[in-house]
């Protein structure tokens, strides 16, 4: 790692300040991106911003159709929410498979959603439901909010404050790990909303992305049939050691199945 | 306690272990340790035009920059191969010997893999020195990569070594060429594969490290590895200084497995390193560097076949590897290959003719090492699977075409063409109580219940025979002391497996005295007198019998003292439980009494012995793997493993059980989860724990494990050997299963590792979805 | 330097660290306490693993400065002189160990499994320990271990 200055901000405009003023000023709140990141040497913040404790940025609560989770929650507050496990179950099964539970008991939403790896879990939930990401400055629409690999509509001194997520009629979540980092291999959450039916679609590609063909065949016909003979392109899928395009492409399909007829059960 | 030979006696390395108060090598410090760090090589294959350390040299908090130059001013000799010491030399069939390809310590002008060492640099803090290798000038001039064996031979392939023509190490063959083409000409049916026992990285949970202290001429490493007295040995040539100048201490390990028993170069360069500054040199791997950079194993592209006859009888056995042997020849590994997989390619089975050829070539990947179960389990995967094929083919039960074939307990000893007498083994017998174990019969009803599921369910089987290792000597000492303890030395290197217990337990049980008498020292060559290692599963047969023949030494020395005391002759003495007694009277002296005699005459109650066993002995088993695989995504679930074992006679079963769990998961991550993937440029692509699976706790059931004991008749403990069965076994039962789940969908082969995808693709057309 | 100070296997303690200094070696470095280990660079083999107020955590991911003011356990911290935890016991007698460098981290999430579940299943178990790696015993052992403690546990 190499040398920055550490800094607990009070407050998140004391933060935004802090990071203004420092040459490269970074956040750290779960710090499960950003430490492993900097242990590599490929990061090199001048400053770390530690938002972590910071009380406008915790809790969970539901209200009016709504859960809102603090963006300095963490996964496995979210996974353990009797709150969030009532309204919105799929969202709590999802951040309970999150890595690993050392990984849950310490990061936190906001990180995920401002690294967006493209094999991260949240950001499917995030698209899926149509959830909006709210910052210091903004909400942002998730349709507006992901820009693909490493990419958010995130600007210079803006900090995730809370994430809101409507209650769903109908939602699931499902996973095909990668069996070395447990990352989505592909991960698709399916939801039936006020809105419509929204499928996002996880690690297949290089950020999440929304998969119209289901959301159509899901709208006329919310069953696990209904997607079960949707061919995904495999063009643009991400081909690694791990899974070929192909094989991603394939197991989209299955896991839009799955994920359909686990919201249905 | 007292305690005997097959109890399950809880280990003693486990009060420190558990309480945090382990000594691993990361653990030691040293007053005024400086810290190293290694600058590696970027490229698969390049020669170094330019190499200049000095802004290194002048960086914060830097005390040495080390490069080859400084190596060659020193005199400082190249990592020895092996392959021409007399010890440990094998001739190519030609009779030619094999090439001796340097392999130093930091690269001279040339590097061969990603990862290869290029400078060492040491300073104050570990921060400074990683900052200032940064500030090393290279200039490289790549060349292109050879990453497998195909390639290396092919014409105009580049040469990596020039003391290896071709990229060629070796050409070695076993049989009887001409018989087994007879045979196969004869033959009513011939089943061929083509197979690739892929390339492994061992991780071992503890990385790499090293560190030296120097005093006067007096250099002392300590190191992590599988036995100090080779290490010593290894040192001192290296650096051109005596054994006696050279002390090695090893701690606890974190894993071995036997990629630890490699002399890696970082040992050299901290002991240089320790002498120029003349204070103690630290370093201290990490992750990444032990995946580049640690030595890695199997990687063989295999050809086979089996010539059958009507009866589906075998009639001859015909297989050539293609080993891919990485940049550089270890110490050993040539020797160690040649004499696990030659000698054990029948496995348990009988072939009237057969014929082993094995190639070796260099290639821009790490070098291959010896890993448990190494030669024995590409022999394994080789025959197992071609006699799964070949059943098939022949429309035989796969349990009785292996029945018709296995060699009968009768016909021990037996001589399996191939180099080895098998002294012992009720294969037919261990493989009947495996498939009780395992519930063969009951499989059909719990396919059906995984078919209404949605799930396909296959099983498999293998039987398997071993060698376990022949190489030199073993060292015990037992010493009794007066204040009522015996003090045991032995010269294993144990990584994990409680040599610590089990001696103690063979030594207690040997002389009936109390367990908590014993004290085990292990991993010190200025304690220990001398020793190989733990290698090809022998430490409880060389070292274990040199301490049963310690004691049996110190018994008749102390026969002769107690003789002394009680004035009688020591043949009319007999020692039980710890008392020399002349026979028929009631006089008697005790153990400890006799040792405070010695002492007092200014001896010592004590027997060494540099116990030397050539003879090889022959483990063997049978696994049974059951597998439910999701035929929408190829993902495969191991539910269900059985094994019986014969490692001969049982000396604790808890960690017989232990070892055996643990052959078994690195066999599972070898069938289904390890791939090392270099890409076409000789970059590691599987490296780190991201991207290189080694398997977790749900990635395996319980397992089944069984013991069927045919001592043996060639050591004084009656053992076999036990460590590496569990690893040579499981794969080719893993995939015998996955593929009799997938034969409805014809498949004939799967390679490894048994990967989702690939698992999904070996369904091909028929697949779902 | 900024000075950081927190409760470490109950013992209040301090110290000047440099911002980039991981918990794991704040512990293995300032404190001595060097049974916690480092295992990989990529936060997943789990051998670094501690408790932070009520919660494991993988110690190679958590800089020293974050853990002002808190409870820090770690594996020297179970025993109560000769006894040992019943998760360290549960480990020996079920020959849960072999070469022990995984074992303080694996220890430590066992912990808080059993905390969470007080009767964790088999499966359970194997899923919790996703985030901690072992060469050695093929978890067999350890699962078993952590299934005995667990019913001890319960007392």
């Amino acid at each position: 790692m190499y040398a920055f200055n550490y800094h607990r901000a009070k407050s998140v405009d004391e933060a935004v300040k802090l990071q203004k003023s420092a040459s490269e000023g970074s956040f750290l709140a779960g710090g499960h991106t950003l430490i492993p990141t900097m242990k590599q040497r490929l990061a090199k913040p001048s400053d770390v911003i530690d938002i972590s404790g910071l009380k406008e940025l915790q809790g969970i609560s539901v209200a009016g159709g709504t859960v809102t989770i603090g963006a300095a929650t963490r996964h496995g507050d979210v996974a353990n929410s009797p709150e969030v496990k009532k309204a919105i179950p799929a969202l709590a099964d999802l951040a309970g498979h999150i890595g690993d539970p050392q990984v849950r008991n310490r990061g936190t939403i906001g990180g995920s959603l401002a690294n967006n790896d493209p094999a991260a879990d949240y950001p499917a939930a995030v698209l899926g439901l149509g959830a909006t990401v709210h910052t210091n400055k903004r909400a942002i629409e998730a349709d507006k909010y992901f820009k693909g690999l490493f990419e958010t509509a995130l600007e210079q001194g803006e900090v995730i404050t809370k994430v809101t997520f409507p209650v769903a009629e109908k939602a699931a979540y499902m996973k095909f790990p990668n069996p070395a980092s447990r990352y989505a291999l592909v991960g698709v959450f399916v939801a039936k909303t006020k809105g419509g039916v929204r499928v996002a679609v996880t690690g297949a590609g290089p950020g999440v992305f929304r998969s119209a063909d289901m959301e159509k065949a899901l709208g006329a016909s919310f069953e696990a049939d209904a997607v079960a003979s949707i061919k995904v392109s495999s063009k643009n899928l991400n081909s690694d050691i791990h899974a070929s395009a192909d094989y991603r492409a394939h197991l989209v399909t299955v896991m839009a199945k799955r994920a359909v007829a686990k919201a249905n059960s | 306690m007292n305690v005997a030979i097959g109890q399950p006696i809880r280990r003693v390395e486990d009060d420190r272990l558990l309480r945090g108060q382990g000594r691993f090598l990361e653990d030691v410090r040293l007053a005024h340790e400086a810290q190293a760090v290694v600058l590696r090589s970027p490229h698969a294959h390049a020669h170094i035009r330019l190499l200049d350390p000095s802004a290194a040299r002048a960086a914060p908090g830097v005390l040495a920059v080390l490069t080859h130059a400084d190596l060659a001013a020193e005199g400082v000799k190249s990592l020895p191969p092996m392959t021409r010491d007399p010890r440990y030399e094998i001739k190519n069939s030609d009779g030619s010997r094999m090439p001796e390809p340097e392999h130093w310590p930091l690269a001279k002008d040339k590097v061969r893999h990603v990862g290869d060492p290029v400078a060492f640099v040491v300073a104050e803090t570990r921060a400074q020195a990683l900052d200032a290798a940064a500030l090393i000038a290279v200039d490289y001039d790549p060349l292109p990569a050879v990453i497998d064996a195909a390639s290396a031979r092919a014409p105009g392939a580049p040469v990596l070594h020039d003391g290896a023509p071709g990229n060629r190490v070796l050409e070695w063959s076993v049989g009887d060429r001409k018989a087994t083409d007879d045979a196969f000409a004869k033959a009513h049916r011939v089943t061929r594969l083509k197979l690739h026992n892929n390339r492994l990285i061992c991780a071992y949970l503890e990385p790499r490290a090293a560190m030296a202290s120097v005093t006067g001429d007096a250099i002392t490493l300590y190191a992590s590895g599988q036995g100090a007295h080779r290490f010593r040995e290894t040192l001192s040539f290296c650096l051109g200084v005596a054994q006696d100048d050279v002390r090695v201490v090893m701690g606890d390990v974190g894993g071995g497995f036997g990629p630890r028993g490699f002399f890696q170069p970082e040992n050299v360069l901290v002991a240089l390193a320790a002498r120029r500054l003349g204070r103690p040199v630290r370093w201290i791997g990490d992750r990444a560097e032990s995946f580049t950079t640690d030595v890695q194993a199997r990687d063989h592209a295999i050809e086979c076949a089996v010539a059958l006859d009507a009866n589906g009888r075998f009639l001859a056995l015909d297989v050539s590897s293609d080993w891919n042997m990485g940049a550089y020849v270890p110490a050993r590994a040539v020797f160690a290959q040649i004499a696990h997989m030659g000698p054990v390619m029948p496995g348990a089975y009988r072939f009237p003719a057969l014929h082993f050829t094995l190639r070796g070539y260099l290639t821009n990947m790490a070098p291959i090492y010896a890993l448990r179960g190494i030669g024995r389990a590409e022999a394994s995967h080789i025959l197992e699977r071609l006699i799964e094929e070949a059943a098939h083919e022949m429309k035989l039960d796969r349990v009785e075409i292996r029945r018709r074939n296995l060699v009968p307990a009768s016909a021990m000893p037996y001589d399996n063409k191939a180099g080895s007498t098998y002294d012992s083994g009720e294969f037919e017998a261990i493989m009947d109580k495996a498939l009780d174990l395992a519930d063969w019969r009951g499989f059909g009803a719990r396919k059906a219940q995984s078919r209404a599921r949605g799930l396909l369910r296959g099983i498999g089987l293998c039987n398997f025979v071993e060698n376990a290792g022949g190489a030199p000597s073993e060292f015990a000492e037992v010493k009794a002391d007066p204040a009522r303890r015996l003090d045991l030395y032995v010269g294993s290197g144990p990584s994990g497996q409680g040599h610590e217990t089990v001696y103690a337990q063979v030594l207690a049980a040997e002389l009936g005295l109390p367990f908590e008498d014993v004290r085990t020292h292990i991993g010190d060559t200025a304690i220990v007198k001398a020793g190989y290692g733990s290698a090809a599963s022998r430490s409880m047969r060389k070292a274990g019998s040199a301490v049963v023949l310690g004691a049996r030494i110190m018994i008749e020395k102390g026969k002769i003292l107690a003789g002394d005391m009680m004035e009688a002759t020591p043949a009319d003495i007999e020692y039980q439980a710890g008392w020399f007694r002349v026979a028929g009277t009631d006089k008697s002296v005790h153990l400890y009494d006799v040792a405070a005699h010695a002492r007092a005459k200014g001896e010592e109650l004590s027997g060494a012995i540099d116990h030397k066993q050539p003879e090889e002995t022959f483990p063997n088993g049978c696994q049974v793997a059951e597998v439910e695989i999701d035929p929408e995504t190829g993902k495969v679930d191991l539910v269900r493993h059985s094994f019986v074992n014969d490692v001969g006679r049982v000396i604790n079963p808890l960690l017989l059980d232990g070892q055996l769990h643990g052959g078994v998961a690195q066999g599972i991550g070898q069938a289904m989860t390890e791939r090392t993937v270099y890409d076409a440029d000789g970059q590691l692509l599987s490296g780190s724990f991201m991207d290189y699976c080694i398997p977790r706790a749900d990635d395996m059931p319980f397992f089944a494990t069984a013991f069927h004991e045919v001592p043996c008749a060639g050591n004084p403990l009656g053992v076999k050997g036990a460590g590496e069965g569990g690893t040579t076994g499981a794969p080719p039962a893993i995939l015998n299963a996955i593929i009799d789940a997938l034969r409805d969908f014809g498949a004939t082969d799967i390679d490894m590792p048994a990967a989702p995808e690939t698992v999904w693709r070996a369904m091909g057309a028929r697949r779902p979805g | 330097m900024p000075t950081v100070a927190m409760m470490v296997n109950g013992k209040k303690v301090s110290a000047d660290v440099e911002p980039r200094t991981l918990l794991v070696h704040y512990l293995r470095e300032n404190l001595g306490l060097t049974g916690t280990h480092v295992g990989c660079d990529t936060s997943q083999c789990g051998a670094c693993v501690v408790d932070i107020d009520g919660a494991s955590v993988k110690s190679c991911t958590q800089l020293a400065v974050q853990c002002e003011g808190a409870h820090v356990t770690t594996i020297e911290g179970l025993a109560q002189g000769e006894t040992l935890h019943p998760m360290q016991e549960a480990f020996r007698e079920n020959h849960a160990l072999q070469c022990g460098f995984c074992t303080p981290g694996m220890v430590m999430s066992a912990i808080d499994l059993v905390k969470r579940n007080k009767s964790p299943s088999e499966r359970e178990i194997r899923e919790w320990l996703e985030g901690n790696l072992c060469r050695c015993t093929g978890y067999h052992n350890i699962v078993k271990a952590i299934a005995a403690a667990a019913q001890t546990m319960r007392g």
